[in-house]
């Protein structure tokens, strides 16, 4: 068997096609490796920052801290994975205005998202309740908590 | 003969305006525009011989429009409908595994190649899926299952003979498949809690379209192989919230729109007595000597 041009360029560009193929890769977790409801700020019907708030959730491992006096406009609530109930504690830093709390029961199921984000649990809401010392209303935006970017709650400040 | 000096103005006015006539009708000669000539313009080589008396008799116009049917029935040799049926085998994954795919698909295809043109295709095949990725919390196994493909190519290179073919195609392909996923470990870093679970029994179909662009190459007598680079979109798909399926058998990661597959061919031609018959080129220098 002669081997001819048409043969190699062939093989070449076969070749080229292979390692061009099995270097392709993804784009990578375009959201979140985990399923965390999202609360977002809101005064007199537009988002807002609030400076100086400190967020925790009650329970957590060595008091761990979400937000350390920091301004932000919006804020992830981590629901644990073991219970089905959550608190979470609002510090305004303020004198005069005492702690909120934003209290949530849930269920949770086993979900896979995607190769590049991967397997976690979906949270489902069916229950919440809040003080109201700086809070004036929080509405549930979004019962089902997956991990795309999406608002789970609006918390509207007095 | 006394040449009296008025001669001399005289001739010498006849000699400038001569001059002068020459250099304006050489001006002429360059004119932008092409001068007609007496060049026939001959039609193609190979054209049939009383179609080029006809033309040089004058008769241009009948000449030139059974020039043009005699041109398209000239310029390439014409293959019966039943040209040839090929079946091919894809092993272009198990390359891709070796290069570190989790997930392989391996099938069989029947193209018939009518007129050496249009070739209408079927593949089946059946693929599977074992993925653990790094830094990940899970793995991912599709089970083997079926997929089928339906579609046709057109050959570029259907002026030349069908053991070089460019094409490109179409298909449309489905398949129903089922999926685990396995040994999760989901661990929440705030609360410093981890859970292992699995996710089962997983089902989905899909429906996806592709376009395709592909080179076969005959390699030794009937053997031919090929490869072809595929654009893929999915259609339709059976959804699944729980969980999203990343493999689909026949088409690959979904979240990938290209795809490369190879294959291994074998080719029946069909009315070879229809064929056209096109002479060799050494043949020929060797009758002429």
């Amino acid at each position: 068997m002669k081997i001819k041009f048409s043969h190699l360029a062939f093989c070449a560009l076969a070749l080229v096609a292979v390692l061009a193929f099995s270097a392709c890769s993804s784009d990578g977790c375009t959201d979140n490796s985990s399923s965390l409801p999202l609360a977002q700020f809101f005064k007199e019907g537009k988002n807002v920052s609030v400076t100086n708030i400190s967020v925790r959730g009650i329970g957590a491992p060595g008091d761990s801290i979400l937000v350390n006096k920091q301004t932000v406009n919006e804020v992830y609530f981590p629901l644990r994975p073991s219970t089905d109930f959550c608190q979470f504690e609002l510090n305004y830093n303020v004198d005069g205005i005492p702690t909120d709390t934003i209290s949530i029961r849930y269920s949770s199921k086993p979900a896979f998202a995607s190769v590049d984000c991967g397997a976690m649990l979906n949270f489902e809401i069916s229950k919440f309740d809040y003080t109201r010392h700086a809070i004036d209303s929080v509405a549930l935006v979004r019962p089902v908590v997956t991990n795309e970017n999406a608002v789970t709650f609006r918390i509207f400040m007095r | 003969m006394k040449i009296a000096p008025l001669h001399i103005v005289l001739v010498l006015a006849i000699v400038a305006t001569t001059a002068f006539a020459q250099s304006s009708s050489d001006q002429r000669h360059i004119t932008p525009v092409k001068p007609s000539t007496n060049t026939v313009l001959r039609p193609a080589k190979g054209t049939k011989e009383e179609v080029v008396q006809r033309y040089l008799q004058g008769d241009t116009a009948a000449a030139n429009e059974e020039l043009r049917r005699d041109s398209l029935k000239r310029v390439y040799p014409h293959y019966p409908m039943l040209t040839q049926t090929t079946f091919g085998l894809s092993f272009g994954d198990a390359l891709l595994m070796a290069f570190g795919q989790k997930y392989g698909n391996f099938g069989v295809s029947a193209t018939l190649n009518m007129w050496n043109r249009i070739q209408p295709e079927v593949e089946l095949g059946v693929g599977f899926a074992n993925n653990t990725p790094e830094d990940m919390n899970f793995t991912y196994k599709g089970k083997l299952a079926p997929y089928f493909k339906l579609g046709a190519n057109y050959n570029f290179t259907f002026k030349s003979e069908p053991k070089y073919q460019v094409y490109a195609g179409v298909r449309l392909g489905f398949s129903a498949f089922k999926y685990d996923v396995t040994n999760v470990t989901y661990t929440d870093h705030y609360w410093n809690e981890s859970q292992a679970f699995e996710l089962k029994g997983q089902s989905s179909h899909a429906i996806w379209g592709e376009f395709l662009a592909g080179l076969r190459v005959q390699v030794w007598n009937n053997l031919s192989f090929g490869w072809q680079a595929r654009y893929r979109g999915i259609f339709s798909e059976k959804k699944n919230p729980q969980a999203k399926p990343w493999f689909i058998p026949g088409y690959g990661d979904r979240d990938k729109s290209f795809a490369f597959t190879m294959s291994v061919y074998y080719t029946i031609p069909l009315s070879l007595d229809k064929w056209p018959k096109i002479e060799d080129p050494k043949d020929k220098k060797s009758k002429t000597k």
